[in-house]
């Protein structure tokens, strides 16, 4: 997009031939065009309205009937007023053709304004690409024979129709790819444009030709999709100091992402503030990731270092403060250490995170996306347990979480099925009685945070009862040896 | 032949037998583009093992004096690059561009079901691995793939090399020629992954297995001892038909009964509608497991990968590294192939005899070219003819390129 006011219309006129002749784009181009700050901002939020819904229904788990899925998703879209890109979904609505140049050139330009907003961390883009991912598909899904065709020769994707003559002579070989629905289009492409589908022979190759089913064309365009998206994003973020220099929407473009992605828990606005003191008995309204590394800290008196990181700022997001943190890493490590080298080895990377040494950045918290995508090696206990556990391990842990078998298999069940997220969610009902005031929980610090006004969790009154300790599969440690540990270390930090 | 002739021979060899101008027709391809040739590399194994690498010639001459000067125990080839391997090799932009996609097939990855022969030992039997071999593959690569220009090589000892010479094939890229032979290596994720046999091309190879497996099964022996018989039944997933199998078993011997009475019971099961999706197709599993092609998946999926060029000669057992004629694949038995020593026979016999029949030791005689006297002249044949269809492809882009360049 161009930001600076001077070129006029003909350059629009010479895009509607371009840009805006099909409904469906995989936006390779930059739109050249003039539109005000008002509209820049109002098609942002718009398109960010649209992905949202998708992330929220896919979320829900109703995704394994796909037309299902499109009715809710096409029907929230509705709902929510967002005229425009409902229009656009059903495709061929507008009779009037300026009224479909301008859907399109929403659609085009709120893309790109998204990839500003969106391209700034790995997490971001990764979130971005997903929701855009899903809300190509399900444009393609909705689009008619002639469009996708067009669409595949607009593109240069080298598909071409199939013959009816071919279709006859083929149709018993291609045939073994057909799914049950009756939605079985083919589409021809040299065999080089879909490496992935031939390396698991799950498409029909004649002649250096393969003859690909619709629902595999989609994935072959969204694979390129995906890695274009992907390495554009990373250019526009090398840009993006610059870019976001610009006054008249520096701001915008900067923060947008935080007011509709949910909070990233950096600066802790807990009500209740975590303690050294507390933290056992708070721990069991964590969620079962960092309930598992609690339990594994105070049994083994060590973690490993992403599982330091995971659980450290989880922590920080949770309202401890540092001097408290390093009373709990301390008071643990030093059971198995000396505190010489804890303080050598181990203090600087917490107050690292907590953004008092090196680049002195505010680290994030964890969010669930990034827990279940990180790796997870054998003997570590960081990551997602509904993902990175195998499912004995994961029903021992909910097991000794005190909810009913029946959760318990739900949540099993959810997790085998790839739903993490989802199983989480499943957790904080069998947990709290309720559900998430949310659809589905998607940051560790979030499903805290629900947890605890739940509760209506009052630091000063409940501190007895962490000393009570009832059922909890926690040690508790004497509260007297926190406070010795904290007098021996703030002494040393006075010297 | 003992190791301390072979150098001898193989001097004689390159001197009077390897037949220079048809393999350097070969891999200029027409000289559409010269650089075919000049920046192909060559790599040579020399005596005592030393191997050198990046070899390149200018001239037919000079690849000519090159290889009898130099006498290789082998001779590899590699891919053509950008620029003159032998001059710029050490260059950081120096790298492969193209190669003929290659494939690699060795009877040793067949040690676990072959019971006739083990490691570098071939016989007739076993050889029948390699027909079907050649079949499933002369169908699927010309049929799937669409390519039209195969030469197939014996490998010198226990196995074959296919080289496809398509332009589209040489041009393909790593990532496609992993895709490629991830296609046709039905077998490589392991013995016990099941592929969909339902799969045209995959089909189209069980096929192929029928009509040799009776042959194969009488061969090989495949049910003759009961570890065998668990090896095969281990595919089978179904408990209660594994023991209806293995109760039939017990009552015949012979393999070719043996693997009867399992296909009628599977078969029976079928119609009757008792297999599910697992033991459907547990035959068809079986039979991929026994006799589907066992591919050397890596020396295809490099660009920069070397083979062993056609016309060496194989240290250890002198046999000539010839080309095969697919069309007759049954036919070719291994152990005839013409070994060195033979091949120089042939040609002092010949020498000889032409001495006698005409005494003053006519012109003609000395005119014909010495492979033409031996047994080698059938394979130099089904080169040329290999040469021959391939010229067609360039005749035509040559065309093309003084189309473009207006030279008439």
């Amino acid at each position: 997009m161009n930001f600076t006011p001077s070129r006029k219309n003909v350059v629009l006129e010479k895009l509607q031939k371009t840009s805006y002749d099909h409904d469906l784009q995989l936006y390779r181009e930059i739109p050249d065009i003039n539109i005000n700050l008002d509209e820049f901002e109002e098609w942002a939020i718009e398109r960010l309205k649209v992905l949202q819904i998708l992330e929220q229904l896919s979320l829900k788990g109703n995704t394994s009937n796909y037309e299902d899925f499109i009715k809710s998703v096409v029907h929230e879209i509705k709902k929510e007023g967002l005229k425009h890109m409902h229009k656009l979904i059903n495709g061929g609505i507008y009779k009037d053709y300026n009224e479909n140049c301008d859907a399109r050139k929403r659609d085009l330009c709120s893309h790109f304004i998204l990839r500003l907003i969106y391209c700034k961390s790995d997490e971001l883009r990764k979130w971005f690409i997903n929701r855009e991912i899903e809300l190509f598909k399900l444009r393609w899904s909705l689009l008619s024979k002639t469009d996708k065709l067009k669409f595949l020769s607009l593109n240069n994707t080298n598909y071409s129709a199939v013959s009816e003559e071919e279709h006859q002579i083929m149709a018993d070989s291609m045939g073994s790819f057909a799914t049950a629905g009756n939605n079985n289009e083919y589409f021809k492409v040299r065999w080089t444009q879909v490496l992935d589908l031939v390396r698991n022979r799950k498409v029909y190759l004649c002649d250096g030709f393969a003859y690909v089913i619709q629902t595999d064309v989609i994935s072959g365009v969204c694979q390129t999709f995906r890695s274009e998206l992907s390495q554009e994003l990373v250019k526009c973020f090398q840009k993006f100091s610059i870019i976001s220099e610009d006054e008249r929407f520096g701001a915008f473009i900067k923060y947008l992402h935080q007011s509709y992605m949910g909070k990233n828990y950096s600066v802790t606005e807990n009500m209740s503030t975590l303690s050294v003191n507390t933290i056992d008995h708070s721990s069991k309204s964590f969620p079962l990731c960092m309930k598992r590394l609690h339990v594994v800290l105070r049994s083994e008196h060590h973690l490993k270092h992403q599982a330091r990181q995971q659980y450290g700022l989880f922590l920080k997001g949770a309202g401890l403060p540092l001097e408290q943190a390093l009373v709990l890493w301390r008071s643990e490590f030093t059971k198995k250490m000396d505190a010489d080298k804890f303080d050598k080895q181990y203090s600087y990377n917490i107050r690292h995170n907590y953004g008092k040494e090196g680049k002195k950045v505010n680290y994030t918290p964890y969010s669930c996306m990034k827990i279940i995508m990180g790796a997870v090696g054998l003997d570590e206990y960081h990551g997602c347990p509904y993902k990175h556990t195998n499912s004995q391990a994961l029903k021992q842990l909910l097991e000794a979480s005190n909810i009913s078998t029946q959760s318990i298999q739900e949540i099993l069940n959810l997790s085998q099925n790839g739903h993490y997220q989802i199983a989480c969610t499943k957790y904080f009902e069998a947990h709290n009685g309720v559900s998430p005031s949310c659809t589905a929980i998607n940051h560790p610090n979030q499903f805290f945070e629900e947890s605890q006004k739940l509760k209506g969790f009052n630091i000063e009154s409940n501190i007895n009862d962490s000393q009570v300790n009832d059922s909890s599969v926690i040690d508790d440690i004497e509260n007297n040896e926190f406070d010795q540990t904290m007098v021996d270390f703030v002494d040393k930090m006075d010297q | 032949m003992s190791d301390d002739q072979f150098p001898d021979y193989l001097n004689v060899y390159y001197k009077k037998l390897f037949p220079y101008s048809q393999f350097h027709k070969w891999l200029s391809y027409g000289n559409v583009k010269p650089e075919n040739f000049l920046n192909r590399e060559f790599s040579f194994t020399l005596h005592e093992d030393i191997y050198i690498r990046y070899q390149s010639f200018n001239t037919l001459q000079e690849f000519e004096t090159e290889i009898q000067n130099r006498c290789p125990f082998k001779i590899d080839i590699g891919a053509v690059f950008n620029m003159s391997p032998k001059v710029c090799r050490n260059y950081p932009q120096f790298h492969a561009l193209e190669k003929e996609l290659v494939i690699d097939i060795d009877m040793t990855d067949y040690d676990q079901i072959r019971t006739c022969c083990s490691g570098a030992d071939v016989c007739q039997k076993c050889w029948r691995f390699m027909v079907i071999a050649v079949k499933i593959l002369e169908r699927a690569i010309r049929d799937d793939f669409g390519w039209k220009h195969l030469l197939w090589v014996f490998s010198g000892r226990r196995g074959i090399h296919c080289w496809i010479c398509d332009e589209s094939a040489r041009k393909l890229l790593p990532s496609e020629r992993g895709s490629f032979i991830d296609y046709l290596a039905v077998l490589s994720a392991g013995d016990s992954k099941r592929c969909n046999v339902n799969h045209p091309s995959v089909k189209r190879s069980i096929g192929i297995i029928k009509e040799e497996f009776n042959s194969l099964l009488a061969e090989q022996d495949f049910l003759g001892t009961t570890e065998q018989c668990s090896k095969v039944l281990s595919f089978i997933a179904d408990e209660k038909l594994k023991e209806q199998i293995n109760l039939q078993f017990s009552k015949y011997q012979s393999s070719i009964q043996r693997w009867e009475a399992l296909t009628v019971i599977v078969n029976n099961n079928h119609k009757r509608g008792l297999l599910n999706f697992k033991t459907k197709h547990c035959v068809e599993d079986i039979l991929l497991y026994l006799a589907y092609p066992r591919l050397d998946v890596n020396v295809t999926k490099g660009l920069n990968h070397l083979l062993k060029s056609p016309f060496c000669v194989h240290p250890k057992t002198g046999k000539i590294c010839i080309p095969i004629n697919p069309k007759v694949i049954e036919k070719f038995n291994p152990n005839t192939v013409p070994t060195i020593n033979v091949l120089i026979d042939e040609i002092n016999e010949y020498d000889k005899k032409q001495k006698e029949i005409i005494n003053d030791a006519n012109l003609s005689s000395n005119r014909l070219k010495d492979y033409k006297k031996t047994s080698l002249l059938k394979s130099v044949n089904i080169f040329e003819e290999f040469l021959r269809s391939l010229e067609n492809t360039w005749k035509g882009s040559r065309i093309k390129q003084s189309d473009i360049k207006m030279e008439f």
